[in-house]
C-alpha cells in the first residue's frame, strides 16, 4: 500500500528528500551490513584494528559453518546443515498445518459468526500475545510426561500452536475484505457450499494465503525460546545453534557467527521484498489492515 | 411454471423487525419492481426470495413449489448483483460459463449458449478478459449475461443499474427490458430509483418500513397513490400535500378550507363519504395547475418565492401564507419573485387523502 | 451435504443417480444411518461450529490446556526436577511471588526498558515516517532497507548488537574508543546495559512505528490538505486539524501492541547480557525462566506466569477496544 502510485495524502518531494532518506536508510541497514562485511573477513581481517572496510573476500567462513577440518585433514559436518533443515522443516511443517487449519477457521469465523465470536476470538489472539515464558513451561512439563520433548512431532505441532492465531487473525482479514455477493452468487448459480469455498474464496485470497504462510515462515524461522527448551541434539534449529555458538565463552568466531547469521538472513530479506505490500497487515496480526 | 408466491413473509434480525407479512404474487413473464427508500427491506425480501437469508415466518413459493428452508442453489433462481459480484478470477467467459458447469451440462452446449448470450449483450469482444479490466457498463453486461445464460424458475435483481451514469442507465434500462421481455419469467427486479421502476415494471410494490404500501401497474401507483407516503414517494418534483378541512361535497365538486383561502374543486366522488368539517390532505401533482389570470372560486393563490429553471420547464416555489407549493409551468412563461399567481386545478387531477392518509377513492 | 450435491447436479446427472439409487438397494440402511448422521453435522446451523473445530481443539491441547494444568500446579508444591508427587499449597505461592522484593524489581527493571525502549521506537518512527510520507526517486528501495530489521530474528539481533558492543573489537567500541581514547565498556554498568539493549529494541521495531504512523498519513485524504490550504491553516493548524487525527488511532495501537510485545522481551536480554551485570537487567521473562529452568521452582514460576498472563489479557483487551473502536470508526 505504500508503494502504490494512488497513495492518497502523498505529495511529491524530489532528490533531496532521496538522499536523507538514503542517508538515514544506510544507517539503519549498517549493522546487518556489518555483520554481511565480516562474514567474507578471515580471522586476521576481522580482529583488525581499526576494523578494515576494504579486504579480500574469504568464504572460508562459510565453509566452516558446515565442515571443520580435523586434524588428520578430513572434512567433517558439523551439524548446521541440520540444523538448517531442521529449521526449514519444524517451520514448514508447522505453518502448514496452522495455516490449514487456521485458514478454514478464518472463514468460520468470519462468515459464520459462532455465539460468543469475538471471545473465541480474543482467546485465539490472546494465546499469542502470552510472552512465551508463560507458555512454555507448562508445555514443557506436558511434554515431559508424553515423551514428545526433542521430538519433531512436539516441535512441529508447537509451531503449528505457535502460528494458528496468526494464521487465524491474518486470514480472517483477508475473507472480510471479500464480498459474500460473489459466494452468494455462486449459491445460486448451483454450486455446493465445499465448491464455495474452494473454487471461489480460496482462488481469491491467494496472495493473501502466500502472504500469511510467508509470515508466519519467517516468525517460526526466527523463534527461539520454544526451539531452545523443547528440541533435542536432532532436532535444534539455527536460532539455538547460534546461541550456544555465542554461549562459547572460549574465544566466540566472530567470522563464523557472522556467516552463520548471514546464511541465516537470505530467506529473511527475500521474503521481507516479497511480503512489502503486506508487512503492515502481517506485523499487526491482521488487526491494521490500512 | 415459472411464477413466484410470496406469504406474510418476515424477517426479524433480533429486535427489529426488517420485512413485516408482505404478500407478494409475480406471474410468469412479470416484472416486478420493489420500490422504496433505503432501509425499506426491499433488498431482504428479494434475498429471502433467493434464499440467500433465512425466513422467520411466512412461506416462499417458486413454480408453485413451496421452498421454505431449501438452499439457494436448489431454488434455481438467477440475481443480478448490485455490486456485480463477477468472479473475480474468471474471465468474462468463464463467468457465463459458470453456471452452466454447475449444471453439468456439455461443453458444446455451454460454448454455444454463451456465445449466443454474449452476441445478444455485445460481450464478444470482451471475453477473455477478467471482471477487473472492464469498465462498470461492461461490467453490469456481464452480470446479466450470466443470469439470463442459464435457464432458471426466476429472475432476480437487486439495484442493477445504481452504479452506472445517468446515460449507462438509460440504455441499460432498455436493455434489460427488452431482454426480460423475451423470456417471459418472473421476474422482481429491487431498486430506489423510482423512474427506473416506472419505466421498467410492469407492476411496482412500493414498501416502507418492512411493510408494503401498495402494489399497481406504473400507471396506477402515480395516478391513483394509496396513501400519502406513495404519494409524496412517486413523482418529481413530489405532488404537492395540502392540510385542509372539508366543508361541503356536492355535484363532484368539493369545497375546502387551505389555511387562508377557499377552493372548489373537481374530485371523486367517494369523497361524499367523508363528513363534512373532517380534516383531510389535498394531493395536486406540480404539473396538474394551470396559470389563469383571475382569482375565481377554483382557484388558489400563492406568491411566487423561488424560480427553478429546468430547461423544457420552469418550477416555481410558491408561498400561500405558510404553505409551501411546487408548480411546474411552461418555460415560456414569464414571472419574477414576488408576483401573485392564481392557480387552476386540472381537471380530474386532485386527490384527497382522508384523516388516516388513505386515499379516498371509489 | 449430499442434498446440496445431487441438487446441484441437475439434469442427466440426476437421471443416473437415480438409476444407481435402485441398483444400491441392499445397501440402504447403512447408507441412510450415514446420511443422517453427515445431515445432522453439515446442518447450515452448525457450519461455523464445524470449521472452527480444529483451530479451537488443536490450541486447547497444546496451549489452553497445559496452562490449566500449571494454572493448577501453583497452587501445589511441585519441583520439575524431581518427581515427588504434588502437595497442595493453596495461595502459598502467589502470597510469595507478590511479597517478594525480588520480583518487584524485576517489575521495575522491566519496566524501564518498556518505558524507554517504547519512547525511543515512538519518536524515531514517527520521524521517519514524516520523512517517507512524499513521493521521492527510490523511495521504495530506500524503505525496504529500513524495514528490514523488523523481519530479523531476536537472536540474530541480539548477536550482531552484542559482537558491537563486545569492549575491543565490537565496531561501537572501537568507534567510541577512536574519539575519546578510553575503552567501552557499556554493558558493565546497569543503566549503560540497559541502554545497550533499549538501542537494539529500539532498531529493530522504529521501523514497526513508521509503518503504522505511515499508514495513518497516506491515508488523509488530499481534498483536506486542499481545503486547509484554501482556508489560509498554517502548517501547524493543518497537522492538529488534518494529519494528526488520522494518525492518532493508530499510534496508539503501535504503543499498546509495543508495550505488549516490549514486556515479554526475552531473547534479546538473554544473548546481549543475560540479565547482567549482575541481575541488573533481569526482565521479568528472563527471571521467570531462571525460576523455572535453572532453579526448577516449577510451583512458583507458574504463580508468576499467571500474574503476567493478567497483565498481558488486560493489555490485549485493551488493544482490541481501540482496534475495534478504529474499525467502526471506518466503517
Amino acid at each position: 500500500m505504500f508503494f502504490k502510485k494512488k497513495d492518497r495524502g502523498i505529495r511529491e518531494a524530489g532528490w533531496d528528500r532521496t538522499l536523507i532518506t538514503g542517508v538515514v536508510g544506510m544507517v539503519y541497514f549498517a549493522p546487518v551490513f556489518w555483520i554481511i562485511l565480516n562474514a567474507f573477513k578471515t580471522r586476521q581481517d576481522g580482529l583488525a584494528t581499526p576494523p578494515k572496510l576494504f579486504f579480500t573476500p574469504s568464504m572460508d567462513n562459510f565453509f566452516n559453518v558446515f565442515y571443520r577440518i580435523t586434524d588428520a585433514g578430513d572434512h567433517v559436518a558439523t551439524g548446521m546443515g541440520l540444523y538448517f533443515f531442521n529449521s526449514i522443516f519444524a517451520a514448514g511443517a508447522g505453518v502448514l498445518l496452522a495455516l490449514v487449519i487456521g485458514t478454514l477457521a478464518a472463514y468460520g469465523f468470519s462468515r459464520y459468526p459462532l455465539r460468543g465470536n469475538d471471545t473465541y476470538l480474543f482467546v485465539i489472539l490472546t494465546t499469542r500475545m502470552l510472552p512465551p515464558i508463560v507458555v512454555i513451561i507448562p508445555i514443557f512439563l506436558m511434554f515431559r510426561v508424553t515423551g514428545l520433548s526433542g521430538s519433531y512431532i512436539g516441535i512441529i505441532l508447537l509451531y503449528a500452536m505457535f502460528n494458528l492465531a496468526f494464521s487465524v487473525w491474518m486470514m480472517k482479514s483477508f475473507f472480510d475484505e471479500l464480498s459474500t455477493d460473489v459466494e452468494d452468487a455462486a449459491r445460486l448459480d448451483g454450486i455446493n457450499e465445499i465448491k464455495v469455498f474452494f473454487k471461489i474464496c480460496i482462488p481469491q485470497l491467494t496472495a493473501g494465503l502466500a502472504a500469511t504462510a510467508v509470515f508466519a515462515l519467517i516468525l517460526t524461522w526466527n523463534e527461539f525460546l520454544f526451539a531452545l527448551l523443547l528440541t533435542g541434539n536432532d532436532t535444534r534449529t539455527v536460532p539455538v545453534a547460534m546461541a550456544r555458538a555465542m554461549g562459547g565463552q572460549l574465544g566466540v568466531d566472530y567470522g563464523l557467527l557472522s556467516a552463520i547469521i548471514t546464511l541465516f538472513l537470505i530467506p529473511v530479506f527475500v521474503v521481507t521484498y516479497m511480503l512489502q505490500n503486506h508487512l503492515l497487515r502481517g506485523v499487526t496480526f491482521g488487526t491494521v489492515k490500512k | 411454471m415459472s411464477n413466484i408466491r410470496v406469504q406474510n413473509l418476515t424477517k426479524r434480525f433480533g429486535d427489529l423487525t426488517a420485512v413485516s407479512g408482505v404478500d407478494l404474487e409475480i406471474k410468469a413473464g412479470e416484472v416486478l419492481c420493489l420500490l422504496g427508500p433505503s432501509g425499506c427491506g426491499k433488498t431482504t425480501t428479494l434475498r429471502m426470495i433467493a434464499g440467500l437469508e433465512q425466513v422467520s415466518d411466512g412461506d416462499v413459493y417458486i413454480a408453485d413449489e413451496k421452498m421454505n428452508g431449501k438452499t439457494p442453489s436448489q431454488r434455481d433462481v438467477a440475481m443480478v448483483f448490485q455490486f456485480y459480484a463477477l468472479y473475480p478470477t474468471l474471465t468474462v467467459a468463464e463467468n457465463m460459463a459458470f453456471p452452466l458447469r454447475a449444471e453439468k451440462k456439455s461443453e458444446a452446449e455451454i460454448n454455444s449458449r454463451v456465445q449466443e448470450v454474449a452476441r445478444a449483450l455485445a460481450l464478444t469482444e470482451v471475453m477473455e478478459r477478467l471482471p477487473d479490466q472492464l469498465g462498470e457498463g461492461e461490467k453490469q453486461r456481464v452480470a446479466v449475461a450470466r443470469a439470463v445464460v442459464r435457464d432458471p424458475n426466476c429472475f432476480l435483481f437487486d439495484e442493477p443499474l445504481s452504479r452506472l451514469d445517468v446515460t449507462l442507465r438509460q440504455t441499460m434500462r432498455g436493455e434489460i427490458k427488452e431482454i426480460l421481455n423475451g423470456l417471459s419469467k418472473a421476474t422482481v427486479i429491487v431498486t430506489h430509483d423510482q423512474l427506473e421502476a416506472l419505466t421498467m415494471a410492469d407492476r411496482i410494490a412500493v414498501m416502507r418500513d418492512g411493510y408494503i404500501e401498495q402494489v399497481a401497474t406504473p400507471h396506477d401507483i402515480f395516478t391513483r397513490p394509496a396513501n400519502l407516503f406513495v404519494a409524496g414517494f412517486i413523482g418529481t418534483p413530489s405532488m404537492n400535500l395540502l392540510e385542509a378541512t372539508l366543508t361541503k361535497f356536492q355535484d363532484g365538486k368539493a369545497s375546502i378550507d387551505l389555511d387562508s383561502q377557499k377552493i372548489l374543486i373537481d374530485v371523486d366522488k367517494a369523497v361524499e363519504g367523508i363528513d363534512a368539517g373532517s380534516q383531510v390532505t389535498l394531493g395536486i401533482r406540480p404539473r396538474a395547475f394551470q396559470v389563469v389570470d383571475a382569482a375565481g372560486e377554483d382557484t388558489i393563490s400563492a406568491t411566487v418565492d423561488l424560480i427553478e429553471p429546468m430547461g423544457a420547464e420552469t418550477l416555481l416555489h410558491m408561498m400561500d401564507g405558510e404553505t409551501e407549493m411546487r408548480v411546474v409551468v411552461g418555460r415560456e412563461m414569464k414571472v419574477h419573485t414576488g408576483e401573485t399567481l392564481h392557480l387552476q386545478c386540472k381537471p380530474s387531477q386532485a386527490l384527497i387523502f382522508d384523516g388516516n392518509g388513505q386515499l379516498v377513492l371509489t | 451435504m449430499s442434498n446440496i450435491i445431487s441438487s446441484a447436479l441437475r439434469g442427466q446427472f440426476r437421471q443416473t443417480n437415480e438409476v444407481e439409487k435402485q441398483q444400491s438397494t441392499t445397501q440402504q440402511t447403512g447408507k441412510v444411518q450415514m446420511n443422517a448422521f453427515y445431515k445432522w453435522l453439515l446442518d447450515p446451523k452448525r457450519r461455523g461450529a464445524l470449521l472452527v473445530t480444529p483451530a479451537v481443539l488443536l490450541l486447547f491441547v497444546m496451549n489452553i490446556f497445559p496452562l490449566m494444568w500449571s494454572f493448577g500446579l501453583s497452587f501445589f508444591h511441585f519441583k520439575a526436577s524431581s518427581m515427588k508427587p504434588p502437595r497442595f499449597a493453596g495461595f502459598y505461592y502467589y502470597e510469595k511471588v507478590l511479597a517478594d522484593p525480588v520480583v518487584w524489581d524485576r517489575f521495575q527493571t522491566t519496566a524501564a526498558i518498556v518505558s524507554l525502549s517504547v519512547l525511543t521506537q515512538l519518536v524515531i518512527g514517527s520521524a521517519l515516517a514524516l520523512l517517507f510520507a512524499k513521493k521521492f526517486p527510490l523511495r521504495r528501495e530506500i524503505l525496504m532497507m529500513i524495514l528490514t530489521p523488523m523481519m530479523l530474528s531476536f537472536v540474530a539481533v541480539g548477536v550482531f548488537f552484542k559482537l558491537f558492543y563486545e569492549p575491543t573489537f565490537g565496531i561501537i567500541s572501537q568507534a567510541y574508543m577512536y574519539f575519546s581514547g578510553e575503552t567501552m565498556t557499556l554493558l558493565a554498568t546497569k543503566w549503560g546495559a540497559i541502554a545497550g539493549i533499549v538501542i537494539a529494541d529500539a532498531w529493530m521495531w522504529s521501523p514497526f512505528v513508521m509503518l503504522l504512523v505511515l499508514a495513518g498519513l497516506v491515508s488523509v485524504p488530499d481534498y483536506l490538505y486542499e481545503a486547509a490550504d484554501v482556508d489560509r491553516a498554517t502548517p501547524w493548524e493543518r497537522f492538529k486539524t488534518v494529519t494528526f487525527p488520522y494518525v492518532k488511532g493508530l499510534l496508539l495501537l503501535a504503543v499498546l501492541f509495543r508495550t505488549i510485545e516490549t514486556f515479554k522481551l526475552f531473547d534479546i536480554v538473554y544473548i546481549i547480557t543475560a540479565g547482567g551485570p549482575g541481575t541488573s537487567t533481569e526482565t521479568i521473562a528472563v527471571y521467570v525462566y531462571r525460576m523455572a529452568f535453572q532453579f526448577f521452582k516449577t510451583s512458583q514460576s507458574s504463580a508468576l506466569s499467571y500474574i503476567l498472563l493478567f497483565v498481558v489479557i488486560v493489555l490485549t483487551n485493551l488493544y482490541l477496544y481501540f482496534v475495534n473502536q478504529r474499525n467502526e470508526g471506518a466503517s
